[in-house]
């Protein structure tokens, strides 16, 4: 087995032990290889792959709602031109009616839930695509 | 709310997580229910979640503001129209205010009432309500300590030391002070005084006298709504660290199986003599060949499966039957308890210094073979979140005897792969050789004993 095949093993029992000593950064090397750990700030997730990121893509941002309750829709036409902070529905929970916002400026897409039916808290209503 | 009719089945709301929400789920499904699953927004891919019928995000991941946020849960269950939640262990399952509320918007908790629960919650009323039931208790104050100092001196150099003061609304070791001394008394009653007003709402304390090396023993006992009570065997559950139980047994050994039948039916009278239904545990010190009653616990353990092992009931079906008004398909005379279980919690913990290590499960391999079972909620890939208690799974064997159990355990322990976070199964594998353990019968102080002698 060759230095970095032994080390991917024991990566498992090392990334333990650095979170266990609160140890960030680790650097490796021998003569056939080297490696570099750098874990997250929170157990979990994964680090970026590449240090630097790529140029974002134009991606579809989601409209949450706002709470748990029912999902009343605005009506508003397919491929409506929206303002971020527009209202775009309703989510009734209890007594209370919580206006659904736009997240960005663009064009909303179809709701993803239907009028009437039950939402959980911040689950996705709608996507909104970027103009241009 | 509609009642559920025959072609219309009851619809339950799981109210907890992790590996307990497995398990209400599969008790749902072999009952032909329909389960409703709620989350947190941390808890979106757990694993019931891809097995029950309906799941529904209540809230952040805190849960102060999910799982356990009263109101929220009960919206849930009118959302989704739920007539039964089951709230599991822990979060809400032992609050009374919820237990009201669910029975005042005309559902059915999958336990006691809330009278029951307030009953036996305050540590004080529940052991006047088992001195009435004849179920034994430590000697110690009927009532809360007096708050003239002086009078609470006097009440407890009757009582004798050594002694421990313990929270009236209190468990989990909080509001809790050893006084071994009358000399110490005062000074333990103050903070034992400020700690139960700051965890618990309710600074009153009590009194009684303190065992030394005593073994904790429990019996679980179901009760329907027809007022028919049956206990389905003793626990040992002495192997624990700071009040937090790490390793369950089944049957209790070195205990004359005559006087665990007596302590049984004792409990069994006191649910019918308090009306109590639903799945409990009456917990006991047990020393010099006595038993000493501490708490009832008005919900389902986290060790149920080591009895479920030993006596064939599945206790999580028996609880939504008792919730569903339908009596109990069993008598006293037809449990019978065979062989010996043993349940081993494996928390993602670091086995020494016992610091919480969530993280996520590279690659989880479960053991098996006969007398096996595990009851998680782990696989490949799952995060373990910092937000919620730590145990990730409970390993449960089954053998002929003890020392096959215990063989058995040790197998199973070996066998079992976690990679990624740090486990309490190393531990748990040392233990399953020790000498002690091997032996049985260890007190309550066994394992703290044991880790300061191996400097951990």
């Amino acid at each position: 087995m060759t230095f970095l095949e032994d080390l991917l093993n024991d990566l498992p029992e090392l990334v333990g032990r650095m979170r266990h000593h609160d140890v960030r950064h680790v650097s490796l090397k021998n003569g056939t290889g080297a490696l570099a750990l750098t874990l997250s700030e929170n157990p979990g997730q994964t680090p970026p792959a590449h240090p630097i990121a790529p140029p974002a893509k134009a991606e579809n941002t989601p409209v949450p709602s706002p709470e748990m309750g029912v999902f009343r829709s605005n009506d508003l036409d397919e491929k409506h031109p929206v303002r971020s902070g527009e209202i775009v529905g309703f989510v009734e929970a209890g007594a209370l009616r919580l206006p659904v916002t736009a997240t960005a400026d663009g064009t909303l897409g179809p709701a993803l839930i239907g009028d009437g039916c039950v939402v959980g808290y911040h689950d996705v209503l709608f996507r909104i695509h970027p103009d241009g | 709310m509609p009642e559920p009719s025959v072609s219309q089945p009851h619809r339950v709301l799981i109210a907890n997580r992790g590996e307990i929400a497995l398990r209400i789920t599969r008790a749902c499904r072999l009952l032909g229910l329909h389960s409703i699953g709620i989350h947190s927004e941390a808890d979106a891919s757990l694993a019931h979640l891809r097995l029950v019928d309906e799941t529904l995000c209540i809230g952040p991941a805190a849960a102060s503001g999910s799982y356990l946020d009263a109101a929220r849960v009960l919206r849930a269950a009118e959302l989704t129209n739920a007539d039964i939640i089951h709230p599991g262990y822990g979060f809400l399952s032992e609050n009374a205010g919820f237990a009201e509320a669910v029975e005042q918007s005309g559902r059915t908790l999958a336990g006691p009432t809330a009278a029951i629960m307030r009953l036996m919650g305050d540590k004080i009323s529940a052991k006047q309500q088992m001195r009435r039931s004849g179920v034994p208790c430590l000697p110690g104050t009927e009532d809360a300590l007096p708050t003239d100092l002086s009078e609470a001196q006097t009440i407890c150099d009757a009582i004798g030391y050594p002694l421990i003061v313990k929270a009236a609304g209190g468990g989990g070791g909080r509001g809790m002070r050893v006084v071994m001394t009358a000399a110490d008394l005062r000074d333990a009653i103050e903070t034992a005084r400020e700690e139960a007003g700051r965890a618990f709402g309710n600074p009153s304390v009590y009194a009684e006298r303190f065992l030394q090396h005593p073994r904790h023993i429990e019996i679980q006992v179901l009760a329907d709504r027809q007022g028919n009570a049956v206990w389905l065997g003793a626990r040992d559950c002495s192997i624990q660290r700071r009040h937090q139980k790490l390793v369950e047994e089944a049957p209790a050994i070195g205990i004359d199986p005559q006087a665990i039948a007596e302590l049984g039916e004792r409990c069994a009278n006191a649910c019918t003599l308090m009306g109590y239904t639903g799945a409990g545990t009456f917990e006991f010190l047990y020393e010099d060949d006595a038993f000493s009653f501490i708490e009832m616990n008005t919900r389902l353990q986290v060790e149920h499966p080591v009895t479920e092992m030993t006596t064939g009931i599945d206790i999580v079906r028996e609880q939504l039957l008792i919730a569903m008004g339908q009596p109990l398909s069993f008598t006293q005379a037809d449990i019978r308890t065979q062989g010996h279980a043993i349940e081993c919690r494996i928390n993602a913990e670091d086995p020494e210094s016992f610091r919480p290590a969530p993280g996520k499960v590279l690659s989880w391999r479960a053991p098996g073979g006969p007398g096996v079972r595990i009851d998680t909620h782990l696989y490949d890939g799952y995060v373990v979140p910092p937000n919620y208690d730590s145990l990730i799974a409970k390993l449960i064997v089954h053998g002929t005897d003890r020392t096959d159990a215990l063989n058995r355990m040790h197998a199973a322990l070996s066998e079992m792969q976690i990679t990624g976070i740090a486990t309490t199964t190393p531990l748990h594998l040392r233990l399953m050789t020790e000498p002690g353990v091997r032996d049985g019968g260890v007190s309550v102080h066994y394992l703290e004993a044991l880790m300061r002698k191996s400097g951990s």
